[in-house]
């Protein structure tokens, strides 16, 4: 046999032999993409007005900011290169958004790692002598009418402690407790504020008790900040000049949500269809979907639910159609008397937790509209069970999502 | 972005991470802690760019080009002047493992990074030359001339141990 085909046999035999954590890696993504998402909201809206800041101030001041460097702190750390603790470089550049956070942070040293990000954003090492911890900072504007920002369901983010509350001058203050991949509590610590002005100011700052992100150990037993500091640094009036000079983005318009695919629609609906004897809390949801705890007395657990409305008459050629998509998804369902198309299946939960299953109920009527229930034996996805099997049989998942309350 | 694309990310992810992991692992030399992190840094690329991957041909086909162009710019990142060395992650050896997959590990540890993206990509994604140059931002001439390199250092180190996987 070749050397080659050897070869590619070899990588087949020890690739397959690796086994991957699949719920540390759709949790681990999943957090990069929430992050890289802020970052890039915030590095497009600073862009271009920090752009001009800088082209008219940059050949004076960064002389003075790199002197005045060397001349107040000390040495480069292994955690980067020290930042001064007053605002020094242009608005909202990497130097200016570093140093001025310093300035808001309780005693000790501040390093700035390698690499800088985008326009906005501010990443530094806190070196209290308790233990280095990374602080991420991030200032935008959002579009007004988006919606007043509020604490994540529970079970969207298990073993997180959310706080949220209006501040004195009407800003609103979410601060989110939880761990860097929220199923494995083993994880470094990830703390996070935002404050979010009526105005679509919004400033955002997230600290470990690391002193860096993802898998590094962790240094300290919490995170450095406390909540009333982080909300103290988030409403400096430092940041005001900041904020001034970013672009305002045009008012959110929200499209029309078709009637029976509102929240409230759905909930009140899926009230009259729950049996008798289950209690449900912990209502959350948007348009065309709702999530709810449901408790038979034995156990709460995470009860999900999606109305959605597919347009049928697509072209079934085209692979990215609505209907394109749905022929795919329903292909192997059965087909009811008056053509509805159901899907049931009962399966290990798919973003794991031990013992956790989960069981669904996938509802296709030929008009376009889908109805699809999803439960668990646990309040949150990829946690562990909290109860043998889910509250709902899949009988009676089939009753719910087939009642003609739907149509 | 909306709870269902949300939904629909979770599931491609799910549904993919084991591939993509087990490519990262080859590409990481048997570094599984890299490989970790090199997936979890692809998929919120994939993340950030959802709506449009997820309309795109082929979104499993640029979740493995986003892998590949990962490692390449993290191994850059690490060391500009990389050259080929002795250094073998600690964690390429596992109890489990036969003598052979550790020493294919070690060989694949001691390739310059970018020859051993050309390998992986070659033998194991089984990517066409042109593919793989596309991939890796190379040229058809660049990607030859770098298999047929790494391919003579590993026959060198391996000789024909590698017989024993064909066996099987």
């Amino acid at each position: 046999m070749p050397f080659e085909d050897e070869l590619g046999a070899a990588f087949q035999d020890t690739a397959r032999s690796f086994q991957p954590d699949l719920v540390t890696l759709v949790n681990g993504g999943l957090a990069d993409g929430r992050r890289r998402r802020r970052r890039r909201t915030a590095g497009i809206l600073g862009g271009v007005t920090a752009l001009a800041v800088a082209a008219v101030v940059g050949g004076t001041v960064l002389p003075g900011a790199l002197k005045d460097n060397r001349s107040q702190i000390g040495a480069a750390s292994v955690y980067g290169t020290p930042v001064p603790r007053h605002p020094t470089g242009p608005l909202l550049s990497a130097q200016w958004m570093n140093s001025t956070l310093a300035g808001l942070l309780p005693s000790g040293s501040v390093f700035a790692p390698a690499g800088t990000g985008p326009r906005g954003t501010a990443a530094v090492v806190l070196d209290d002598g308790k233990g280095a911890a990374l602080i991420d900072f991030s200032l935008t504007r959002v579009a007004p009418g988006g919606g007043v920002p509020d604490c994540p369901a529970a079970s969207a983010v298990p073993n997180t402690v959310c706080t949220a509350g209006t501040l004195a001058g009407g800003g609103r203050f979410v601060f989110e407790q939880g761990y860097e991949y929220p199923t494995r509590t083993t994880s470094a610590e990830d703390w996070s504020g935002t404050v979010t002005f009526a105005d679509g100011g919004q400033l955002q700052l997230e600290e470990w008790n690391a002193p860096a992100e993802k898998g590094a150990a962790t240094t300290r037993k919490n995170p450095p900040l406390t909540a009333a500091q982080v909300r103290a640094v988030l409403t400096a009036e430092d940041w005001t000049p900041a904020l001034a000079a970013l672009p305002k983005p045009a008012p959110v318009t929200q499209p029309p949500v078709p009637g029976d695919t509102t929240e409230a629609h759905i909930l009140a609906t899926l009230k009259k269809l729950f049996p008798k004897g289950i209690t449900t809390s912990g209502e959350s949801g948007q348009a065309g979907y709702v999530s709810v705890e449901l408790d038979d007395g034995r156990g709460p657990a995470l009860f999900q639910i999606n109305v959605q409305h597919w347009d049928l008459n697509s072209s079934l050629t085209d692979p990215n159609s609505d209907a394109s998509a749905m022929f795919q998804m329903f292909a192997a369902a059965t087909t009811l008397g008056n053509g509805d198309k159901l899907l049931l299946s009962q399966e290990g939960a798919e973003k794991g937790g031990s013992g956790a299953v989960q069981r669904v109920a996938d509802l296709l009527q030929p008009d376009g509209l889908r109805v699809v229930v999803m439960e668990f034996n646990s309040t949150a996805q990829g946690t562990a069970a909290t109860r043998p099997l889910p509250v709902l049989t899949l009988a009676q998942l089939r009753a719910i999502v087939t009642s003609p309350l739907w149509k | 972005m909306k709870q269902e694309q949300v939904d629909e990310f979770v599931e491609f992810a799910t549904n993919r991470s084991g591939q993509l992991y087990r490519s990262a692992c080859l590409l990481a030399g048997g570094d599984v802690h890299l490989a970790e992190d090199l997936v979890q840094e692809t998929l919120g690329r994939v993340y950030l760019n959802w709506r449009r991957v997820s309309a795109a041909d082929n979104p499993v086909a640029y979740a493995h080009t986003v892998l590949a162009r990962t490692f390449i710019s993290h191994k850059r990142r690490r060391s500009s002047g990389e050259q080929p060395t002795g250094y073998v992650a600690e964690a390429a050896v596992r109890e489990s493992d036969s003598a052979t997959r550790i020493a294919l590990l070690e060989a694949l540890g001691r390739l310059a990074y970018r020859d051993r993206a050309v390998l992986v990509l070659r033998y194991w994604e089984d990517r066409s030359v042109e593919e793989t140059g596309a991939i890796l931002r190379m040229t058809a001439g660049v990607v030859r001339a770098a298999c047929s390199r790494a391919l003579t250092r590993l026959r060198g180190v391996l000789g024909t141990s590698l017989g024993d996987f064909a066996q099987h």
